[in-house]
Protein backbone atom coordinates (compact mmCIF):
# COMPACT_ATOMS: atom_id res chain seq x y z
CA UNK A 1 0.00 0.00 0.00
CA UNK A 2 0.89 3.28 -1.02
CA UNK A 3 0.81 5.85 2.18
CA UNK A 4 0.29 9.60 1.71
CA UNK A 5 2.52 11.48 4.26
CA UNK A 6 1.50 15.33 4.35
CA UNK A 7 2.80 17.55 6.63
CA UNK A 8 0.74 17.48 9.71
CA UNK A 9 0.70 13.63 9.90
CA UNK A 10 4.63 13.08 9.99
CA UNK A 11 4.81 12.52 13.38
CA UNK A 12 2.30 9.49 13.34
CA UNK A 13 4.69 7.81 10.73
CA UNK A 14 8.67 8.77 12.00
CA UNK A 15 9.60 4.93 11.70
CA UNK A 16 8.15 4.66 8.11
CA UNK A 17 9.76 7.75 7.17
CA UNK A 18 12.85 7.04 8.34
CA UNK A 19 12.63 3.54 6.51
CA UNK A 20 11.89 5.78 3.62
CA UNK A 21 15.24 7.69 3.93
CA UNK A 22 17.13 5.12 4.23
CA UNK A 23 15.94 3.43 0.97
CA UNK A 24 16.48 6.85 -0.65
CA UNK A 25 20.23 6.74 0.51
CA UNK A 26 20.46 2.99 -0.66
CA UNK A 27 19.64 3.93 -4.09
CA UNK A 28 20.62 7.22 -4.97
CA UNK A 29 24.00 6.38 -3.23
CA UNK A 30 24.69 2.73 -3.52
CA UNK A 31 22.39 2.62 -6.76
CA UNK A 32 22.91 5.87 -8.74
CA UNK A 33 26.61 6.76 -6.85
CA UNK A 34 25.60 10.09 -6.66
CA UNK A 35 28.10 11.89 -4.99
CA UNK A 36 27.57 14.85 -2.28
CA UNK A 37 30.13 16.92 -0.17
CA UNK A 38 28.01 16.70 2.75
CA UNK A 39 25.96 12.91 2.52
CA UNK A 40 24.78 11.30 5.58
CA UNK A 41 26.08 7.78 5.74
CA UNK A 42 23.00 6.09 6.69
CA UNK A 43 19.96 8.38 5.43
CA UNK A 44 19.04 10.76 2.34
CA UNK A 45 18.03 13.75 3.35
CA UNK A 46 18.47 17.63 1.40
CA UNK A 47 17.01 21.27 1.71
CA UNK A 48 14.21 20.10 -0.46
CA UNK A 49 12.47 17.72 2.38
CA UNK A 50 10.79 21.09 3.88
CA UNK A 51 7.78 22.01 5.83
CA UNK A 52 5.62 21.22 2.61
CA UNK A 53 7.21 18.53 1.34
CA UNK A 54 4.42 15.92 1.14
CA UNK A 55 5.59 12.21 0.59
CA UNK A 56 3.84 9.08 -0.95
CA UNK A 57 5.73 5.58 0.33
CA UNK A 58 5.00 2.06 -0.81
CA UNK A 59 5.30 0.02 2.21
CA UNK A 60 5.15 -3.48 1.89
CA UNK A 61 3.55 -4.90 4.56
CA UNK A 62 5.03 -8.61 4.42
CA UNK A 63 8.25 -7.60 4.90
CA UNK A 64 7.33 -4.51 7.04
CA UNK A 65 9.35 -1.83 5.13
CA UNK A 66 9.37 1.13 2.51
CA UNK A 67 10.12 -0.46 -1.16
CA UNK A 68 9.30 2.45 -2.64
CA UNK A 69 9.11 6.49 -2.23
CA UNK A 70 8.91 9.72 -4.01
CA UNK A 71 8.25 13.43 -2.65
CA UNK A 72 6.02 16.04 -3.99
CA UNK A 73 6.90 19.68 -3.14
CA UNK A 74 5.22 22.85 -4.37
CA UNK A 75 6.64 25.01 -7.52
CA UNK A 76 5.39 27.95 -5.31
CA UNK A 77 8.04 27.76 -3.23
CA UNK A 78 12.16 27.20 -4.04
CA UNK A 79 12.36 23.37 -5.67
CA UNK A 80 14.45 21.46 -7.38
CA UNK A 81 13.97 22.16 -11.10
CA UNK A 82 14.30 26.26 -10.28
CA UNK A 83 16.89 26.28 -7.78
CA UNK A 84 19.33 23.61 -8.98
CA UNK A 85 18.80 23.67 -12.84
CA UNK A 86 16.92 26.27 -14.13
CA UNK A 87 20.29 27.37 -16.67
CA UNK A 88 19.36 23.76 -18.28
CA UNK A 89 15.34 24.87 -18.89
CA UNK A 90 16.72 26.41 -21.94
CA UNK A 91 13.12 25.86 -23.82
CA UNK A 92 10.60 27.28 -20.56
CA UNK A 93 11.21 28.93 -17.64
CA UNK A 94 10.45 26.50 -14.63
CA UNK A 95 6.99 26.83 -13.59
CA UNK A 96 5.89 28.67 -10.32
CA UNK A 97 2.22 27.41 -9.88
CA UNK A 98 -0.19 26.57 -7.18
CA UNK A 99 -1.29 23.62 -9.51
CA UNK A 100 2.01 22.56 -10.92
CA UNK A 101 4.32 20.24 -8.09
CA UNK A 102 7.35 18.96 -8.44
CA UNK A 103 8.03 15.30 -8.24
CA UNK A 104 11.54 14.25 -7.60
CA UNK A 105 13.86 11.14 -5.11
CA UNK A 106 11.21 8.62 -7.08
CA UNK A 107 13.16 5.63 -5.54
CA UNK A 108 12.45 1.84 -6.03
CA UNK A 109 14.04 -0.29 -4.14
CA UNK A 110 16.53 -3.12 -5.48
CA UNK A 111 16.08 -5.66 -2.87
CA UNK A 112 13.38 -7.42 -4.84
CA UNK A 113 13.21 -10.66 -5.96
CA UNK A 114 13.08 -9.64 -9.89
CA UNK A 115 12.53 -7.44 -12.36
CA UNK A 116 9.13 -7.88 -13.07
CA UNK A 117 7.96 -7.07 -9.49
CA UNK A 118 10.14 -4.04 -9.54
CA UNK A 119 8.31 -2.80 -11.94
CA UNK A 120 4.91 -3.66 -10.92
CA UNK A 121 5.94 -1.41 -8.02
CA UNK A 122 7.07 1.41 -10.11
CA UNK A 123 4.13 1.27 -12.39
CA UNK A 124 2.09 1.05 -8.57
CA UNK A 125 3.78 4.25 -7.39
CA UNK A 126 3.41 5.95 -11.11
CA UNK A 127 -0.25 5.29 -10.84
CA UNK A 128 0.06 6.35 -7.05
CA UNK A 129 1.51 9.41 -7.66
CA UNK A 130 -1.05 10.41 -10.18
CA UNK A 131 -4.34 9.51 -8.38
CA UNK A 132 -3.30 11.39 -5.26
CA UNK A 133 -2.56 14.51 -7.78
CA UNK A 134 -5.71 14.28 -9.28
CA UNK A 135 -7.75 13.73 -6.26
CA UNK A 136 -5.94 16.84 -4.41
CA UNK A 137 -6.48 19.33 -7.82
CA UNK A 138 -2.89 19.07 -8.92
CA UNK A 139 -2.89 19.30 -12.41
CA UNK A 140 0.93 18.71 -13.35
CA UNK A 141 3.63 17.24 -11.59
CA UNK A 142 7.26 19.23 -12.86
CA UNK A 143 10.98 16.48 -12.57
CA UNK A 144 14.04 16.17 -13.96
CA UNK A 145 15.24 12.90 -15.20
CA UNK A 146 16.82 10.76 -17.71
CA UNK A 147 15.26 9.61 -21.20
CA UNK A 148 14.70 6.49 -20.26
CA UNK A 149 12.02 7.87 -17.52
CA UNK A 150 10.83 10.48 -19.49
CA UNK A 151 9.67 8.02 -21.93
CA UNK A 152 8.16 5.64 -19.09
CA UNK A 153 6.40 9.43 -18.36
CA UNK A 154 5.40 9.89 -21.92
CA UNK A 155 3.45 6.84 -21.83
CA UNK A 156 1.40 7.90 -19.30
CA UNK A 157 0.76 11.18 -20.13
CA UNK A 158 1.21 14.67 -22.14
CA UNK A 159 4.91 16.21 -21.21
CA UNK A 160 6.83 19.16 -22.46
CA UNK A 161 10.26 19.48 -21.98
CA UNK A 162 11.74 22.38 -20.08
CA UNK A 163 14.65 22.08 -21.33
CA UNK A 164 16.84 19.91 -24.18
CA UNK A 165 18.53 16.39 -22.88
CA UNK A 166 21.75 17.74 -21.34
CA UNK A 167 24.78 15.77 -20.36
CA UNK A 168 25.70 15.68 -16.76
CA UNK A 169 29.75 14.96 -17.25
CA UNK A 170 29.20 14.28 -13.32
CA UNK A 171 27.20 12.35 -13.21
CA UNK A 172 27.80 11.11 -16.88
CA UNK A 173 24.32 10.49 -17.67
CA UNK A 174 21.75 12.77 -19.44
CA UNK A 175 19.15 14.83 -17.55
CA UNK A 176 15.86 16.34 -18.77
CA UNK A 177 13.80 18.64 -17.43
CA UNK A 178 9.78 18.54 -17.96
CA UNK A 179 6.31 18.90 -17.08
CA UNK A 180 3.03 16.75 -17.74
CA UNK A 181 -0.26 16.94 -17.62
CA UNK A 182 -2.11 14.33 -14.91
CA UNK A 183 -5.53 13.84 -15.54
CA UNK A 184 -7.45 11.08 -15.10
CA UNK A 185 -6.46 9.12 -18.82
CA UNK A 186 -2.95 9.31 -16.57
CA UNK A 187 -4.76 7.28 -13.91
CA UNK A 188 -6.32 4.87 -15.95
CA UNK A 189 -3.16 4.70 -18.88
CA UNK A 190 -0.75 4.09 -15.35
CA UNK A 191 -3.21 1.45 -13.78
CA UNK A 192 -3.36 -0.64 -16.84
CA UNK A 193 0.41 -1.47 -16.70
CA UNK A 194 -0.81 -3.47 -13.47
CA UNK A 195 -0.95 -6.85 -12.81
CA UNK A 196 -4.52 -5.74 -11.23
CA UNK A 197 -5.68 -2.84 -12.83
CA UNK A 198 -8.66 -2.80 -9.92
CA UNK A 199 -6.17 -2.89 -6.78
CA UNK A 200 -6.71 -0.23 -3.95
CA UNK A 201 -3.57 1.77 -4.08
CA UNK A 202 -3.30 4.76 -1.77
CA UNK A 203 -4.11 5.47 1.88
CA UNK A 204 -4.10 8.51 3.93
CA UNK A 205 -2.41 8.15 7.04
CA UNK A 206 -4.78 9.94 9.79
CA UNK A 207 -8.17 11.54 9.06
CA UNK A 208 -6.61 14.39 9.71
CA UNK A 209 -5.14 14.52 6.23
CA UNK A 210 -8.28 13.67 4.19
CA UNK A 211 -8.78 11.01 2.54
CA UNK A 212 -9.05 11.97 -1.63
CA UNK A 213 -11.65 10.24 -3.19
CA UNK A 214 -10.57 7.72 -5.29
CA UNK A 215 -13.92 5.89 -6.17
CA UNK A 216 -14.50 8.39 -8.62
CA UNK A 217 -11.60 6.22 -10.79
CA UNK A 218 -14.01 2.90 -10.45
CA UNK A 219 -16.90 4.88 -11.28
CA UNK A 220 -14.74 6.22 -14.80
CA UNK A 221 -13.51 3.12 -15.87
CA UNK A 222 -17.04 0.98 -15.19
CA UNK A 223 -18.34 3.79 -17.26
CA UNK B 1 18.74 33.24 -37.84
CA UNK B 2 17.77 29.81 -39.32
CA UNK B 3 18.84 28.28 -36.14
CA UNK B 4 17.23 30.60 -33.77
CA UNK B 5 14.31 29.81 -35.41
CA UNK B 6 14.52 26.18 -35.77
CA UNK B 7 15.15 26.17 -31.84
CA UNK B 8 12.06 27.78 -31.30
CA UNK B 9 10.28 25.60 -33.56
CA UNK B 10 11.18 22.28 -31.26
CA UNK B 11 8.19 23.08 -28.97
CA UNK B 12 5.63 23.48 -31.91
CA UNK B 13 7.42 20.24 -33.05
CA UNK B 14 6.91 17.97 -30.30
CA UNK B 15 3.07 19.23 -29.96
CA UNK B 16 2.70 18.42 -33.58
CA UNK B 17 3.96 14.80 -33.17
CA UNK B 18 2.02 14.36 -29.96
CA UNK B 19 -1.17 15.24 -31.66
CA UNK B 20 -0.16 12.56 -34.54
CA UNK B 21 -3.39 10.38 -35.78
CA UNK B 22 -1.31 7.72 -37.18
CA UNK B 23 1.84 5.92 -37.43
CA UNK B 24 2.95 7.39 -40.83
CA UNK B 25 1.24 11.23 -39.89
CA UNK B 26 4.25 10.70 -36.75
CA UNK B 27 6.68 9.93 -38.74
CA UNK B 28 5.99 12.30 -41.54
CA UNK B 29 6.26 15.11 -39.00
CA UNK B 30 9.14 13.76 -37.61
CA UNK B 31 10.74 13.69 -40.69
CA UNK B 32 9.69 17.22 -41.62
CA UNK B 33 11.84 18.22 -38.78
CA UNK B 34 14.67 16.05 -39.13
CA UNK B 35 15.05 17.63 -43.22
CA UNK B 36 16.12 20.56 -41.91
CA UNK B 37 19.58 19.20 -40.56
CA UNK B 38 19.92 17.32 -43.84
CA UNK B 39 18.84 13.47 -42.62
CA UNK B 40 16.76 12.30 -45.17
CA UNK B 41 16.17 8.51 -44.30
CA UNK B 42 14.74 6.91 -41.03
CA UNK B 43 14.84 3.27 -39.10
CA UNK B 44 12.93 3.13 -35.88
CA UNK B 45 12.38 -0.62 -34.66
CA UNK B 46 12.41 -2.65 -31.90
CA UNK B 47 16.03 -4.48 -31.01
CA UNK B 48 14.57 -8.23 -30.90
CA UNK B 49 16.76 -11.31 -31.55
CA UNK B 50 15.62 -12.18 -34.80
CA UNK B 51 15.21 -16.00 -34.09
CA UNK B 52 12.86 -15.39 -31.49
CA UNK B 53 9.15 -15.15 -32.25
CA UNK B 54 8.30 -12.21 -31.11
CA UNK B 55 10.83 -10.88 -33.53
CA UNK B 56 8.34 -11.07 -36.23
CA UNK B 57 6.18 -8.34 -34.08
CA UNK B 58 8.55 -5.98 -33.40
CA UNK B 59 7.97 -2.24 -34.38
CA UNK B 60 9.77 -1.18 -37.14
CA UNK B 61 9.24 1.57 -39.52
CA UNK B 62 11.87 2.87 -42.19
CA UNK B 63 12.36 4.45 -45.58
CA UNK B 64 15.41 3.29 -45.95
CA UNK B 65 16.27 1.69 -49.48
CA UNK B 66 14.43 -1.66 -49.41
CA UNK B 67 17.36 -3.78 -50.39
CA UNK B 68 19.60 -2.70 -47.84
CA UNK B 69 16.82 -3.22 -45.33
CA UNK B 70 16.01 -6.89 -46.53
CA UNK B 71 19.83 -7.31 -45.98
CA UNK B 72 20.01 -6.06 -42.72
CA UNK B 73 16.85 -7.70 -41.22
CA UNK B 74 17.85 -11.23 -42.98
CA UNK B 75 19.08 -14.30 -41.04
CA UNK B 76 21.75 -13.36 -38.33
CA UNK B 77 22.78 -10.06 -39.66
CA UNK B 78 20.91 -7.62 -37.30
CA UNK B 79 22.80 -9.38 -34.24
CA UNK B 80 26.36 -8.20 -35.87
CA UNK B 81 25.06 -4.96 -36.92
CA UNK B 82 27.55 -2.54 -34.97
CA UNK B 83 24.75 0.23 -35.21
CA UNK B 84 22.65 -2.31 -33.28
CA UNK B 85 25.83 -3.57 -30.99
CA UNK B 86 26.73 0.24 -29.94
CA UNK B 87 23.17 0.64 -29.20
CA UNK B 88 22.92 -2.06 -26.52
CA UNK B 89 25.77 -0.71 -24.86
CA UNK B 90 25.10 3.25 -24.82
CA UNK B 91 22.82 4.48 -23.24
CA UNK B 92 23.13 7.61 -25.04
CA UNK B 93 22.86 9.39 -28.60
CA UNK B 94 25.64 8.31 -30.63
CA UNK B 95 26.92 8.85 -33.97
CA UNK B 96 27.81 6.23 -37.19
CA UNK B 97 31.18 7.27 -36.62
CA UNK B 98 31.66 5.94 -33.10
CA UNK B 99 30.15 2.67 -34.12
CA UNK B 100 32.27 2.26 -36.62
CA UNK B 101 35.20 2.89 -34.94
CA UNK B 102 34.17 -0.08 -32.61
CA UNK B 103 32.92 -2.44 -35.53
CA UNK B 104 33.82 -5.88 -36.38
CA UNK B 105 35.61 -6.61 -40.04
CA UNK B 106 31.89 -8.12 -40.80
CA UNK B 107 30.48 -4.86 -39.05
CA UNK B 108 32.87 -2.28 -40.98
CA UNK B 109 31.44 -3.98 -44.59
CA UNK B 110 27.35 -3.50 -42.99
CA UNK B 111 28.62 -0.32 -42.60
CA UNK B 112 30.19 0.74 -46.04
CA UNK B 113 27.33 -1.14 -47.93
CA UNK B 114 24.83 1.65 -46.24
CA UNK B 115 27.14 4.50 -47.02
CA UNK B 116 26.80 2.99 -50.91
CA UNK B 117 22.86 4.43 -50.32
CA UNK B 118 24.00 7.56 -49.35
CA UNK B 119 23.39 6.47 -45.43
CA UNK B 120 26.94 7.87 -44.64
CA UNK B 121 26.43 9.90 -41.93
CA UNK B 122 23.82 9.04 -39.38
CA UNK B 123 23.26 9.41 -35.34
CA UNK B 124 21.29 6.89 -33.19
CA UNK B 125 18.84 7.78 -30.16
CA UNK B 126 18.91 4.36 -28.12
CA UNK B 127 15.39 3.88 -26.64
CA UNK B 128 15.61 2.46 -23.31
CA UNK B 129 11.78 2.66 -21.36
CA UNK B 130 12.34 0.51 -18.51
CA UNK B 131 9.64 -2.48 -18.60
CA UNK B 132 9.61 -2.59 -23.17
CA UNK B 133 11.74 -4.02 -25.09
CA UNK B 134 15.00 -2.07 -26.38
CA UNK B 135 14.51 0.13 -29.57
CA UNK B 136 16.00 3.10 -31.02
CA UNK B 137 15.63 5.40 -33.73
CA UNK B 138 18.31 6.06 -36.80
CA UNK B 139 18.27 8.57 -38.82
CA UNK B 140 20.99 9.31 -41.74
CA UNK B 141 22.08 11.13 -44.74
CA UNK B 142 24.54 13.18 -46.49
CA UNK B 143 26.28 16.37 -45.99
CA UNK B 144 24.40 16.64 -42.28
CA UNK B 145 25.32 19.99 -40.32
CA UNK B 146 24.13 19.30 -36.54
CA UNK B 147 25.27 21.34 -33.54
CA UNK B 148 25.57 19.79 -30.23
CA UNK B 149 22.15 22.20 -29.42
CA UNK B 150 20.40 20.66 -32.52
CA UNK B 151 21.02 17.11 -31.98
CA UNK B 152 19.68 17.69 -28.55
CA UNK B 153 16.26 18.85 -30.04
CA UNK B 154 16.58 15.96 -32.42
CA UNK B 155 16.69 14.09 -29.33
CA UNK B 156 13.32 15.28 -28.03
CA UNK B 157 12.11 14.94 -31.08
CA UNK B 158 12.83 11.35 -31.20
CA UNK B 159 11.95 10.43 -27.65
CA UNK B 160 8.40 11.58 -28.64
CA UNK B 161 8.08 10.30 -32.46
CA UNK B 162 9.30 7.09 -30.56
CA UNK B 163 6.95 7.38 -27.86
CA UNK B 164 4.14 7.93 -30.25
CA UNK B 165 4.81 5.27 -32.49
CA UNK B 166 5.11 2.39 -29.72
CA UNK B 167 1.26 3.56 -28.91
CA UNK B 168 -0.04 2.87 -32.13
CA UNK B 169 1.98 -0.08 -32.02
CA UNK B 170 -0.07 -3.32 -30.74
CA UNK B 171 1.76 -4.51 -26.89
CA UNK B 172 3.71 -8.21 -26.97
CA UNK B 173 0.72 -11.09 -26.61
CA UNK B 174 0.69 -11.95 -23.36
CA UNK B 175 -2.18 -14.25 -23.54
CA UNK B 176 -0.32 -17.61 -24.07
CA UNK B 177 2.02 -16.37 -21.15
CA UNK B 178 2.01 -19.29 -17.97
CA UNK B 179 2.98 -17.95 -14.83
CA UNK B 180 5.74 -19.62 -13.80
CA UNK B 181 5.49 -20.67 -9.97
CA UNK B 182 8.00 -19.28 -7.03
CA UNK B 183 9.52 -22.72 -7.01
CA UNK B 184 10.51 -22.61 -10.89
CA UNK B 185 11.63 -19.43 -10.26
CA UNK B 186 14.02 -20.41 -8.20
CA UNK B 187 15.27 -23.47 -9.82
CA UNK B 188 16.01 -21.33 -12.58
CA UNK B 189 17.63 -18.55 -10.55
CA UNK B 190 20.24 -21.27 -9.41
CA UNK B 191 20.10 -22.65 -13.06
CA UNK B 192 21.34 -19.20 -14.81
CA UNK B 193 24.17 -19.07 -12.42
CA UNK B 194 25.31 -22.01 -13.25
CA UNK B 195 24.16 -24.35 -10.58
CA UNK B 196 23.71 -27.76 -11.40
CA UNK B 197 20.32 -29.98 -10.29
CA UNK B 198 22.12 -31.30 -7.34
CA UNK B 199 23.51 -28.18 -6.11
CA UNK B 200 20.18 -26.83 -6.38
CA UNK B 201 18.80 -29.52 -4.50
CA UNK B 202 21.23 -28.69 -1.35
CA UNK B 203 20.52 -25.07 -1.58
CA UNK B 204 16.94 -25.11 -1.64
CA UNK B 205 16.56 -28.45 0.60
CA UNK B 206 14.11 -30.50 -1.52
CA UNK B 207 15.25 -33.66 -3.70
CA UNK B 208 17.28 -33.25 -7.06
CA UNK B 209 14.14 -35.13 -8.73
CA UNK B 210 11.72 -32.12 -7.66
CA UNK B 211 14.25 -29.87 -9.08
CA UNK B 212 14.59 -31.33 -12.52
CA UNK B 213 10.95 -31.85 -12.30
CA UNK B 214 10.57 -27.96 -12.04
CA UNK B 215 12.97 -27.22 -14.37
CA UNK B 216 11.24 -29.09 -17.03
CA UNK B 217 7.94 -27.55 -15.94
CA UNK B 218 9.81 -24.28 -16.39
CA UNK B 219 11.14 -25.36 -20.16
CA UNK B 220 7.96 -26.36 -21.08
CA UNK B 221 6.02 -23.12 -20.28
CA UNK B 222 8.49 -20.85 -21.46
CA UNK B 223 8.45 -23.25 -24.98
CA UNK B 224 12.16 -23.63 -24.17
CA UNK B 225 14.03 -26.66 -25.80
CA UNK B 226 16.82 -26.61 -23.38
CA UNK B 227 17.41 -25.17 -19.63
CA UNK B 228 19.73 -22.34 -21.03
CA UNK B 229 17.11 -21.23 -23.46
CA UNK B 230 14.40 -21.39 -20.42
CA UNK B 231 16.87 -18.81 -18.43
CA UNK B 232 17.15 -16.66 -21.35
CA UNK B 233 13.84 -16.41 -22.13
CA UNK B 234 13.26 -15.68 -17.94
CA UNK B 235 15.56 -13.32 -18.33
CA UNK B 236 13.83 -11.35 -20.99
CA UNK B 237 10.35 -11.09 -19.89
CA UNK B 238 11.53 -10.03 -16.47
CA UNK B 239 10.83 -13.17 -15.00
CA UNK B 240 14.42 -13.83 -12.97
CA UNK B 241 16.47 -11.00 -12.05
CA UNK B 242 19.15 -11.04 -15.02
Amino acid sequence: MILIIPPQVRDLVRDRLRQMFVLRHDVCFEQWRWRFPNQNDEIDIDDFDTEETIYLVYVDTDRDDVIGCCRLNPTTSPYMVSELWSERCNLQPPPRDPSVWESSRFCISRNLSSKREYMEIMWRMCAGVCEYCVAVGIKKIAWYTGPAFYQTINSLMPVEPLGTPYFDEKDQDTYIAGTGLVDEQAVLAARRNLQNPNVQLTYAVSPLAGRPDFDQFKKKEAA
Amino acid sequence: MEQGRIHADILGTLKSIDTAQSADDTLARYILFVRRFGFSNFLVSQIIHPLRPEAKKAMMHSNWPSELLNKRFEGMNLVHDPVVKYAMACKFRFSWDDAYSHASRFGKLMMDEAKEHKLGEGYTFPMRRPGAPLGGISIGGEGIDVSPQDLSEIELASLHCYSKLESFHPPFPKANRKDLSPQEVDVLHFASVGKSAWETSRIMAISEAAVKDALKRARSKLDAVNTVQACTTAIVRDLIVP
